[in-house]
C-alpha cells in the first residue's frame, strides 16, 4: 500500500497509509473506534475507493475488488432464518469453489454442527462469530481480512480460532487481524500497527 | 441468483406482505369481476373471458395505484439491498461491474416474477369467475371499441381496454399489456436502487417510487390527464388549451392515459420510453458500482 488517503466530504479517514505486507505473515491493526482500522480494511477489499495511492498485490495494481480474499468486516453476515450450513451452501453458490465436504469441515473447524438445523437468528452471539469465520475460511482464499474475529467468543473457542489463524499463517497465507484490544492479537501477530485518526502509527514489532 | 432470490422469497416479512397485498389484490379483483355490467346489459353482447380479464386488470390505473405500487414499494427494501449477506454476495462477484450487473439483474427478476404473480392471481381469480378461457374477442368488446372511437371520453366502457385493441389477437394484447408492465416496474425498482445507492438510505428509494407513483395518480385522478392553459393566442371560444402532461408521468409506462386513447400507439410509447429509462437508471447504477463506495449499511441521519 503505497500513499493511500481516504477522504469522505472533506474527512480524511485514512492519511498517508504505507505498509508492505507479506504472505506468510499475519499482521495486527489495533486502534479505538474511529481509529480507521475498518475503513482500510474496506479500502484493501475494493469495497471502498481509495481518494488517493496505489495497492500492489504480487506486483500488479488492484483497482478493482480484491480476489481470493475471505473477511469479516463490521459485523457478522448471515441469513438469520437458515442453519448454518444452507448459510454457507448459498455463499458457496456464488463461486462454487467449495463443495459440500469443505462447507461441514469449516463448520466442525469452528465448532459449529453441520447437521444442526437451528436458524442462525437463533444463535448466541459466540455462535454467530464461530459463522462468520466459517465463511471467511469457506473458500481456503489466500487472504485473510478479519475486523474482531475473536469477540464475543468463550476461551475455548478462542484458542480454536488462534489454532486455525496460526495453521492459515503456516501454509503462506496472509492474515490481517483488526482489534480494539491488543492482548487478542499479540501473541499471533507477527507485527502490531497501532492506528490513531486514519494514521498508522510506526510499527511495533510483536516480539 | 436463483438461490439470493429464494432467500428473499423465504424471508417470514417479505411473505407476509406478499401475501397482505395478494389478499388486497384479490378483493379488489373479486370487486371487479362481481359488478360486471356486462351481464347487466341486456343485450346479447357476450360474455367476460379470463384474457380480457387480465387486459383490464393490467390497464386499469387505479389498480395500479391501490395495489401494484403499494405492493412493490413494500417490497423495495428486500429487493435492491440483500440486507443479510450483501458484503459477502459483492465480493464473490469478484469485480465492480459483475456486482452492478448482478444487482440490476436481481431487480429484473423480482419484477418478472412480481408481475407474473399478479397475472397467475388473475387468472385463477378469472377461471374460477368465468370459467371462460377462450382467446376470442366477445362481441360486446367491438360494440365499445367503435363507441369509444365515435363519442370518446363520454363513452361509459364496460372494460378498461384502449381503442384499437381489438385489431389485434387477445395474447398478443395481453401479452404487451403484461411485457410493458413489468418493464415499468423494471425501471422503478432500478431507480429506487441508484437512489439507495447515491444518499445511502433505503427509504429514499422507497421515497422516490412513491413520489413519482403520487404524482401520476394526482395528474390522473385530479387533473384529468391534461394541464389546463389560456392561450390568447388562439380565436375567442377556443382559447383554453391542453397540455397532456400525463405523458411525462409514469402513467404511459403502465396503461394508457385516456379511455380514447389509440392501443398500439401508446403502447409503442410505454415500452420504448420504458426501456430507455431502464437503460439510463441502469447506466448510472453501472456508474456508480464502478466509481462509489460499495457494502456500507443504511446511513444515520
Amino acid at each position: 500500500m503505497n500513499n493511500i488517503n481516504k477522504t469522505i466530504k472533506g474527512v480524511s479517514l485514512l492519511t498517508d497509509i504505507n505498509l508492505a505486507l507479506e504472505s506468510g505473515h499475519i499482521y495486527g491493526f489495533v486502534g479505538d473506534n474511529g481509529s480507521g482500522k475498518t475503513v482500510l480494511f474496506k479500502v484493501l477489499l475494493g469495497l471502498m475507493h481509495k481518494t488517493s495511492g496505489t495497492i500492489l498485490v504480487d506486483g500488479r495494481e488492484q483497482k478493482d475488488l480484491m480476489q481470493d480474499v475471505g473477511f469479516i468486516i463490521e459485523r457478522p453476515e448471515y441469513i438469520p432464518y437458515y442453519s448454518a450450513k444452507k448459510n454457507l451452501e448459498i455463499i458457496a453458490a456464488y463461486r462454487k469453489v467449495a463443495d459440500d465436504q469443505r462447507i461441514r469441515t469449516v463448520l466442525e473447524m469452528f465448532g459449529l454442527d453441520p447437521s444442526d438445523k437451528k436458524a442462525v437468528g437463533k444463535y448466541s452471539l459466540g455462535m454467530k462469530q464461530k459463522l462468520a469465520l466459517s465463511m471467511a475460511f469457506l473458500e481456503d482464499p489466500k487472504v485473510l481480512i478479519l475486523d474482531e474475529p475473536l469477540s464475543a467468543l468463550d476461551a475455548d473457542s478462542v484458542q480454536e480460532a488462534r489454532k486455525r489463524i496460526l495453521e492459515e499463517k503456516k501454509r503462506g497465507k496472509l492474515v490481517l487481524i483488526a482489534s480494539h484490544y491488543p492482548e487478542d492479537i499479540q501473541s499471533l501477530c507477527d507485527e502490531v500497527y497501532w492506528m490513531k485518526n486514519g494514521h498508522v502509527l510506526p510499527s511495533k514489532e510483536n516480539k | 441468483m436463483r438461490e439470493t432470490i429464494g432467500a428473499v422469497v423465504r424471508k417470514p416479512v417479505f411473505r407476509i406482505k406478499l401475501i397482505a397485498i395478494s389478499l388486497l389484490f384479490v378483493v379488489s379483483l373479486i370487486e371487479q369481476v362481481s359488478n360486471n355490467y356486462i351481464q347487466s346489459s341486456g343485450q346479447q353482447v357476450g360474455r367476460m373471458t379470463v384474457i380480457l380479464l387480465l387486459m383490464h386488470t393490467f390497464s386499469y390505473f387505479s389498480f395500479y395505484l391501490s395495489v401494484f405500487f403499494v405492493g412493490y414499494i413494500l417490497l423495495i427494501p428486500d429487493i435492491v439491498k440483500d440486507a443479510f449477506i450483501e458484503r459477502q454476495t459483492m465480493m464473490r462477484c469478484q469485480s465492480r461491474m459483475r456486482a452492478a450487473k448482478y444487482a440490476i439483474g436481481k431487480i429484473i427478476a423480482f419484477s418478472i416474477l412480481y408481475v407474473i404473480w399478479f397475472v397467475m392471481l388473475t387468472i385463477l381469480v378469472g377461471g374460477i369467475w368465468f370459467h371462460d378461457f377462450s382467446l376470442a374477442w366477445p362481441k360486446f368488446m367491438d360494440i365499445q371499441q367503435r363507441q369509444l372511437a365515435a363519442n370518446g371520453l363520454s363513452t361509459i366502457t364496460w372494460i378498461n381496454i384502449p381503442v384499437g385493441a381489438g385489431k389485434y389477437p387477445t395474447l398478443l394484447v395481453a401479452g404487451l399489456i403484461c411485457l410493458r408492465s413489468t418493464i415499468g416496474f423494471i425501471f422503478l425498482g432500478l431507480l429506487a436502487l441508484l437512489v439507495t445507492l447515491i444518499t445511502g438510505k433505503t427509504r429514499n428509494g422507497m421515497g422516490i417510487v412513491i413520489l413519482l407513483a403520487a404524482i401520476a395518480g394526482y395528474v390522473k385522478l385530479y387533473m384529468n390527464d391534461v394541464f389546463t392553459y389560456w392561450n390568447s393566442a388562439h380565436p375567442i371560444g377556443n382559447k383554453r388549451s391542453y397540455i397532456r402532461i400525463s405523458k411525462a408521468t409514469i402513467t404511459p409506462l403502465f396503461t394508457t392515459c385516456l379511455k380514447s386513447d389509440e392501443f398500439m400507439p401508446w403502447m409503442r410509447y410505454g415500452i420504448i420510453a420504458g426501456i430507455l429509462l431502464c437503460v439510463i437508471t441502469g447506466a448510472g447504477i453501472m456508474l456508480y458500482y464502478r466509481k462509489g463506495d460499495l457494502g456500507d449499511e443504511d446511513r444515520d441521519e
